[in-house]
């Protein structure tokens, strides 16, 4: 399987913040979930991974080409779709006629292919049948869906989706999942969440990221295995939880190191992800990446 | 007659790639078979029918465009380029509108004191192009920067589409203004080089500035020239004569250079901090 996305020791500051400190990974077509609270550095490093940031320190290869290099950088972006976190819109602008806009950045120079292509991805994210509102018309939830449409025109090997599902509901997060789950069997997804449950569903692989650190990277399974007995439940709260709260059914779901004879449950991916980067992450327990 | 024409051989025939003897049996035949004949009309038509009636889905299908890239369109510019263009939000009619009334207050002005007014229209009509580009690209006034940055269409290329858009408009405007000025020697064109100047000052220190800033830096620097040569020569016309014009072009050619070469900071996102 051809590796389509190869970084080694990444890092990036901005001022005197590390927003990407020693970043090495690699990644080949399939879905990879970037699982990390705010600030944990997800935007820099999919900012780098989309061409639009340069890296202060580190390699990237991207579908086998360096991005530092001018002629191979603009071929990486002709096979890359980006879907940046706050993606603007010009909001007068039709949503068809701002697709196409878009396709035409990408150097779609026909009129008939463009627009053919331009349909298709409309299509595919379910608004063809909204071309023709304007984008000020548009809820949020079809904003975000127009944002993925231009990032599937001319299909892309390399998908790079920046909190794609922020904001969706969860009908719409369904169909985004569907989308992406399709488009993601023969080419590579990169994209990052909060939300423990798209990744879940979605990604075969996930790398947890904090502080600019990897702090985990495998598979689902292999994440939520790292909270192997430290998730246990109880009547009340336990003060020694590193973080506890309370379930629909009334009993206290904590996290840390449980006392002993507690109630020891199977761990969740969420589990394992506050484990990791949540309060006190840093000090004991680090899990190995 | 037992042997007819089926459709595999008519489709080879109109391709072009059927044999001489099989042609001529085709073409031995039709003459004398009107069932072949419709067969071969309608085969004929099929793939120049298919081709006109996708190009009339595709124009129907998709909106009209606005007003300002079927303008550009009519223009003679490719519907790309002038979807490029029509995104400048330096093209909207408020803008426009803004600009006619701008440099139209400033010609009429030099109706009622010929030397001040025109000296006022002067000063304004360069800084007008360098407000529309300040407005055309980057991250700070065009919202689709980020995406743009990603795609393969080239930043410069973006850049000089966009500035040139607005650089002819509001030349084309200011040049209607100035039919009406008071002629005072050759000076109601000397607003032409700084206008160039200004705009591709601009540009330059976009390099370095944000355009917005850099389009507001320029601007007072060429207001604060004009003041100056004003105060030292005693004239109100001072910046605009020869040695002002040399000024200007020396300008066009040094700015033109430094933004070729640093097109590449062009092709990515400048250094901001992260979100928060």
């Amino acid at each position: 399987m051809t590796t389509t996305i190869r970084v080694a020791g990444l890092t990036h500051d901005f001022g005197r913040t590390r927003a990407l400190d020693d970043v090495t990974f690699d990644a080949s077509p399939g879905i990879l979930g970037l699982l990390g609270p705010n600030g944990a550095g997800k935007t820099t490093l999919l900012r780098i991974l989309a061409t639009v940031l340069e890296p202060d320190v580190g390699s990237v290869q991207l579908i086998g080409r360096d991005p530092d290099d001018a002629d191979e950088r603009t071929d990486i972006r002709r096979r890359l779709g980006y879907l940046p976190q706050e993606p603007g819109f010009y909001r007068h602008f039709r949503t068809f006629d701002f697709v196409d806009y878009v396709a035409i950045l990408k150097e779609m120079t026909d009129r008939r292919v463009r627009h053919d292509e331009v349909r298709r991805v409309l299509a595919m994210v379910g608004l063809a049948d909204q071309s023709r509102k304007r984008i000020r018309q548009l809820s949020g939830g079809m904003r975000r869906r127009v944002g993925l449409a231009q990032a599937l025109l001319g299909d892309p090997d390399l998908l790079i989706l920046d909190e794609p599902t922020a904001g969706l509901d969860p009908e719409q997060r369904l169909r985004f999942r569907e989308i992406v789950s399709r488009v993601g069997e023969d080419r590579t997804v990169v994209l990052s969440t909060h939300q423990t449950e798209d990744v879940a569903a979605l990604c075969n692989r996930i790398i947890v990221l904090h502080e600019g650190r990897i702090h985990f990277d495998g598979t689902a399974p292999e994440l939520a295995r790292q909270a192997q007995g430290h998730v246990w439940v109880d009547d009340v709260r336990d003060p020694r939880a590193r973080l506890s709260w309370r379930t629909g059914d009334g009993l206290h779901r904590q996290i840390g190191d449980p006392p002993v004879g507690a109630e020891l449950v199977a761990p969740t991916i969420e589990d394992a992800y506050l484990l990791l980067v949540g309060e006190g992450a840093n000090e004991s327990l680090a899990v190995t990446p | 007659m037992t042997w007819h024409v089926d459709q595999g051989l008519l489709s080879r025939y109109e391709a072009g790639t059927l044999d001489d003897a099989s042609a001529y049996s085709i073409e031995a035949h039709l003459p004398a078979c009107p069932a072949c004949q419709r067969l071969a009309a309608l085969a004929s038509d099929t793939e120049q029918h298919e081709a006109a009636w996708l190009e009339i889905i595709d124009r129907v299908d998709r909106p009209r465009p606005a007003p300002a890239e079927r303008l550009l369109g009519a223009l003679g510019l490719r519907q790309d380029t002038a979807r490029l263009l029509a995104a400048t939000p330096a093209l909207t009619s408020s803008w426009l509108l803004a600009v006619g009334a701008v440099l139209g207050f400033a010609a009429w002005s030099a109706q009622l004191r010929p030397t001040a007014g025109l000296a006022w229209f002067l000063t304004l009509a360069p800084i007008i192009p360098l407000a529309g580009i300040a407005t055309a690209f980057g991250p700070g006034v065009d919202p689709t920067h980020e995406i743009g940055v990603a795609a393969p269409m080239h930043g410069l290329r973006l850049l000089l589409l966009r500035s040139a858009t607005v650089l002819v408009s509001s030349v084309l405007l200011a040049a209607l203004a100035a039919t009406t000025l008071p002629h005072i020697e050759w000076y109601p064109v000397a607003w032409i080089l700084p206008a160039l100047a200004l705009s591709v000052a601009a540009l330059a220190l976009g390099a370095w500035l944000a355009p917005p800033v850099a389009a507001v830096v320029v601007g007072a620097a060429w207001a604060v020239g004009v003041a100056t040569a004003s105060e030292l020569s005693g004239s109100r016309l001072a910046a605009f004569g020869t040695t002002g014009q040399l000024v200007a072009l020396v300008v066009i050619v040094v700015a033109t250079a430094i933004v070729i070469t640093r097109r590449r900071r062009l092709e990515v996102l400048g250094r901001r901090p992260p979100f928060a």
